[in-house]
């Protein structure tokens, strides 16, 4: 009794010290982010008495990517122990919770087999959690999942469910029940063509998506500014288009980076933008792209979009898309096909261009797109094995006919209507709009994100079943390695709450609370998360 | 057309037989960096189309009139600096960088390192400078001034230097020139960069001429809040270093405000002890001592701000009895909360004078900041307290306004008997509230934005206070693009006003505010963005076109990152 009573006393980080500062929102302990769809969170709490010792017992199926990820959360929860100074206080609001036990393992309960899974759009990930403090099951935490990415979100949520009272001591809240997220698509989208990064770099990005529960990596690869992907079949794109000799990604890194997402069940989509946003595939490849003319009749010395006038130019992007597959696990590639407008101009001022628009009988540039688009679409249905892509909106727009399983990511304004005239073409979807990262503006600006619901564009709930998740976009204009994770973090956390929790999570006062306990434990976690709520301290 | 076709039918023959085309140029930045350019620009340049290859591992820098140890320690650094140089591309595997900055930045630098000899083949034109064939390794640093141990940076510090390269009355010879330490800084600064990295013929270059440079203005300042968030000592340090590598001469530190106490005072130990964050965010008497070294070994001044009578409220975690207790109109009772530091007691202004004792004493500077800004949030609490009410009656004044004026006017006399007799600048609110200050006051102007504070300058100057610029340079407020422009662009004398009163125009500061800034993105966030308004402080009036100044601008934020700091992109997107 005694002791139960030292225990709650030393949770609730009471002591004579009493103050520390004014921070503009005080944080939670122990909720998770993102907020777990049917999880009971009780106001009891477990002491976890030697975290670096926390026993993890795999109860049911195993495979080495369990293992890996049991291996990666024990280190977690040793880090979360680790003495750092911390608040002289319980945080103001937060509730004292009583420590009724201790936490004496882990059990971890996979229901099917695992042999080197690679997750895939509509795995299952949800999973169930009982954290006990009392009964039969006391001292307890038993995490069942029927597959691996089940298990994956469910380590994650236990060691959110985690907190430190700054004494040294580590707690777990008490939890029961189940969780799974509200879309398949949660992805982060990353420019490696207008700033290259490190592998480091988005292996970091790839560790916090996992905190964060995203699933997709969308990997903007190449773009006009620079070509880091090494093609083994086309090795001059890179050599011609990247930004240095060691500004790339060889195939080893690639490789390595799939496998390092697939560990935290994260798919890695690349994409391969064309016609437009080309220009440093012509470097390696000339004649790939169109050459302009200038009003005197000769080649400008500029080029355009990809020349759709030129055979080869088919033959290549065959190959190229073939060795994509290949090494990109994914069932889906990203084709681009975005802001073709562009070059227009450059297509009409090609005399070339202008002849085979003729013999084709077409007269306008966007009949050129849907010409390239369609011959795009059909020579990657001629791809060995199930190719299947997602494209920009503007490909539908100019009334490019897409394959019906066809995903659209829709990312210009007024998306509503878009949403709406995809939906009922029967078209799955998914939005970017409200969530590109790169633009930022002064203050709190996760609230904006986190309040947009993508399905406020007033579709029948058939059309609501056709919106598969979302991306936040990060463009890389202005962003490279040496800000990525401070901008990126917490803003994209705000989107990952609404693409994983329930429909009609709402922000509240509490939302600002978790948010600021969550960019703490990613600042503790070790990544570089900017403050989200004005003055306070971690 | 059919070479287009021929080109597309090679490489697809490449694709097939795995051999290689050669690549004809390197990716698209948008903007293409400089080569040699230092920044801030200088203010007298000659430079020739000549340069020297060097080995930057391999300068020496021979003091050959006076020298004393800070100078030789500045020689030190800038040594280090150069071998770093020399590491990061290969030339000499030198030590591994040294670094304050943290683990992941010195990984970067190591990275960087490892990329030996990395073939750019730049769009651009190479440069069409000529070599000059012998290596030239020597440096002279002829400083005509003594330096004596330990001398402070100060408001009228002499700053100017010169920098010859094999020019005709020396030929074959380098060499700094200045008169007193803090121009040898800043002339050993501007060698540095004067050397860079020829992609064309992969060696290092030391460019050729002469520069006679010298400071626009004497106050060049940057401001850090260490109260909205708790910036770490590491991070204030590697300020530093980026206000040095950018001439900036005043570290304007606003210790304390509303949220955190973090400044550890010998006098009242319970400000920190209660008024902290957390018990290990605090600034002890050795981190500001190691500051203020730190800063002075770089020519840069510490001025401390100590704001009252607002902004405040950490303050009474520590100390009873010195805020404002705010009454409920209708109860007629205390509210529980607390406002502006309680201006109707004598032992406030005695708490005030101590702590200020201790502050002017601890920081050597001549100048302590006051504050003295947004009182008027704390005028309903002044007005809802009974004590105040009868104070209010007692001298006759009958207005929120006329407290602050009275207790302003009280603070500034006690600092003018100060023991240090320090000068002391208050933000602009206290003359904009018609407090009569002292005309050596200096005046702070924050209000207005880009386009709002030349009156205020205009009317400062004619009241016949010296001013500081900060309105159009608060880098905390962010904004999509390239912004640096705005900041660049903002000239401090583009307000009504005569000669005389420009010349009250002391200078200028950027001032990052950290509402949302902590050691997380301090640096990335405050650079580039703060060089543009070291140039326009540093640099002569007419260096003011943005566009021209862009290539040098993205040299110099490459030229930041190669040095080991997380200093974000400034003009889309490219490479360093």
């Amino acid at each position: 009794m005694l002791r139960h009573w030292l225990l709650t006393s030393v949770a609730a980080g009471l002591c004579s010290c009493g103050w520390a500062g004014f921070p503009a929102v005080e944080p939670t302990q122990g909720e998770p982010w993102p907020a777990p769809s049917d999880l009971q969170l009780g106001d009891t709490a477990l002491l976890i008495p030697m975290p670096d010792q926390l026993e993890f017992r795999v109860t049911g199926h195993s495979c080495d990517s369990l293992t890996a990820a049991i291996s990666r959360y024990q280190a977690i929860v040793a880090g979360l122990a680790a003495p750092r100074p911390g608040r002289r206080r319980r945080p103001t609001g937060t509730p004292a919770r009583r420590v009724s036990a201790e936490l004496a393992r882990v059990d971890v309960n996979l229901t099917t087999e695992c042999s080197m899974p690679y997750p895939e759009f509509g795995m299952d990930e949800s999973y169930r959690l009982e954290v006990a403090s009392s009964g039969a099951t006391s001292g307890l935490a038993a995490l069942t999942a029927d597959t691996l990415w089940g298990v994956l979100r469910g380590l994650e949520t236990l060691v959110q469910l985690m907190y430190a009272n700054g004494v040294g001591g580590l707690y777990v809240r008490e939890a029961s029940g189940s969780d799974g997220p509200r879309y398949s698509h949660r992805g982060i989208l990353l420019d490696t063509a207008r700033h290259f990064y490190p592998v480091t770099a988005i292996k970091d990005m790839l560790d916090v998506m996992a905190i964060n529960k995203f699933n997709v990596f969308h990997w903007h690869i190449v773009d006009d500014q620079s070509f880091p992907f090494v093609s083994e079949t086309f090795p001059a794109l890179a050599e011609g288009g990247a930004y240095a000799e060691d500004m790339v990604y060889s195939q080893q890194q690639v490789q390595d980076i799939i496998e390092f997402a697939r560990l935290r069940g994260i798919r890695v989509i690349p994409e391969f933008d064309t016609p437009g946003h080309t220009r440093s595939w012509g470097v390696g490849l000339p004649g790939f792209t169109t050459a302009c003319y200038g009003a005197d009749g000769q080649p400008d010395g500029s080029t355009g979009p990809v020349d759709p006038s030129n055979e080869d130019v088919y033959t290549m992007l065959s190959i190229f898309l073939t060795e994509i597959s290949e090494r990109f696990p994914d069932n889906y590639i990203h084709l681009g096909g975005d802001e073709v407008r562009f070059g227009f101009d450059c297509w009409l001022s090609n005399p070339q261009i202008v002849a085979w628009m003729q013999s084709l009988n077409i007269t306008t540039p966007e009949e050129v797109e849907n010409v390239f688009f369609q011959r795009l679409l059909d020579l990657v249905a001629d791809i060995p094995g199930d190719v299947q892509y997602v494209v920009w909106q503007d490909a539908v727009d100019n009334n490019v006919t897409v394959r019906p399983d066809t995903i659209v990511e829709v990312w210009k304004g007024g998306w509503q209507v878009e949403m709406d005239k995809l939906t009922a073409q029967d078209l799955r979807v998914i939005l970017s709009s409200p969530w590109y990262l790169d633009y930022i503006s002064y203050g709190s600006d996760w609230h904006t994100y986190y309040d947009t619901e993508p399905e406020s564009f007033g579709g029948s709930a058939q059309q609501n079943a056709l919106v598969i998740g979302g991306e936040a976009c990060m463009w890389s204009e202005l962003v490279d390695e040496t800000n990525l994770m401070a901008r990126l973090w917490p803003r994209a956390s705000a989107v990952a709450e609404r693409l994983w929790s329930p429909k009609g999570t709402v922000r509240t006062d509490f939302t600002a609370s978790r948010m600021e306990e969550h960019r703490c434990r990613m600042v503790k976690r070790g990544y570089k998360a900017q403050p989200a709520n004005g003055p306070g301290f971690c | 057309m059919a070479s287009t076709v021929s080109s597309l039918q090679l490489a697809l023959i490449a694709a097939v037989c795995s051999c290689h085309l050669v690549p004809t140029e390197a990716g698209f930045p948008w903007v293409e960096p400089t080569e040699g350019e230092p920044w801030p620009a200088p203010q007298q340049a000659d430079m020739y189309p000549s340069f020297y290859f060097v080995n930057p591992a391999k300068i020496r820098f021979r003091t050959t009139r006076h020298s004393c140890a800070d100078l030789e320690d500045a020689i030190g650094r800038t040594l280090q600096t150069l071998r770093d140089l020399a590491a990061s591309h290969g030339v000499r595997a030198g030590r591994r960088p040294r670094s304050v900055v943290s683990g992941s930045l010195r990984e970067r630098r190591t990275r960087v390192a490892a990329s030996a000899n990395r073939r750019r083949s730049r769009k651009r034109g190479e440069s069409r400078r000529a070599s000059s064939p012998r290596l030239h390794h020597d440096v002279e640093v002829w400083m005509d001034g003594m330096c004596d141990e330990k001398m402070m940076p100060s408001a009228t510090m002499d700053e100017q230097y010169s920098i010859k390269i094999n020019v005709p009355d020396s030929p074959g010879r380098a060499q700094i020139i200045s008169d007193s330490l803090w121009g040898a800084y800043r002339g050993l600064e501007t060698f540095t960069q004067l050397i860079y990295f020829s992609e064309k013929h992969g060696q290092f270059h030391l460019r050729q001429g002469i520069i006679r440079d010298f400071p626009r203005y004497a106050h060049r300042g940057l401001m850090l809040d260490t109260s909205r968030h708790f910036l770490s000592v590491s991070s204030i340090k590697a300020t530093l270093e980026l206000m040095a590598f950018n001439k900036f001469n005043v570290f304007h530190w606003h210790l304390v405000d509303d949220p955190s106490f973090p400044f550890v005072s010998v006098t009242f130990p319970n400000l920190s002890g209660k008024g902290a964050y957390r018990p290990d965010m605090v600034y002890t008497l050795d981190d500001v001592a190691d500051i203020i070294e730190f800063a002075r070994r770089r020519g840069i001044r510490v001025v401390p701000e100590v704001d009252t009578p607002g902004h405040v409220r950490s303050w009474g975690a520590g100390a009873d009895n010195l805020l404002t207790v705010c009454y409920n109109e209708t109860t007629g009772q205390p509210d529980g909360t607390f406002g502006p530091l309680d201006p109707t007691k004598g032992s406030t202004y005695r708490f005030v004078r101590r702590l200020l004792e201790e502050v002017t004493t601890r920081f050597p500077d001549k100048y302590i900041h006051l504050g003295g800004d947004e009182v008027f949030f704390g005028f309903p609490c002044w007005l809802s307290n009974p004590d105040v009410q009868a104070w209010m009656e007692k001298l006759n004044i009958s207005t929120a306004e006329e407290v602050e004026k009275a207790y302003m006017q009280r603070l500034l006399r006690l600092v003018k008997r100060l023991p240090a007799k320090p000068e002391y600048v208050i933000w602009q609110d206290v003359v904009d509230n018609n407090i009569t200050v002292q005309p050596d006051t200096i005046v702070h102007v924050w209000k207005g934005g880009a386009d709002g504070w030349q009156q205020e300058a205009d009317k400062v100057t004619s009241l016949g206070h010296r001013t500081i610029i900060s309105s159009c340079w608060y880098l905390n407020y962010i904004n999509y693009g390239v912004d640096w422009p705005q900041y660049y662009e903002c000239e401090p004398e583009d307000f009504n006003g005569t000669l005389v009163q420009k010349s009250l125009l002391l200078g200028g500061e950027a001032c990052m505010w950290g509402e949302f800034v902590d050691d997380t993105n301090l640096i990335s966030r405050t650079w580039p963005r703060a060089a543009a308004v070291a140039e326009r402080l540093w640099s002569a009036k007419e260096v003011s076109d943005a566009e021209v100044a862009r290539p040098r601008m993205e040299e110099h934020r490459c030229r930041l990152l190669r040095r080991g700091y997380a200093v974000e992109p400034a003009n889309g997107p490219g490479f360093c």
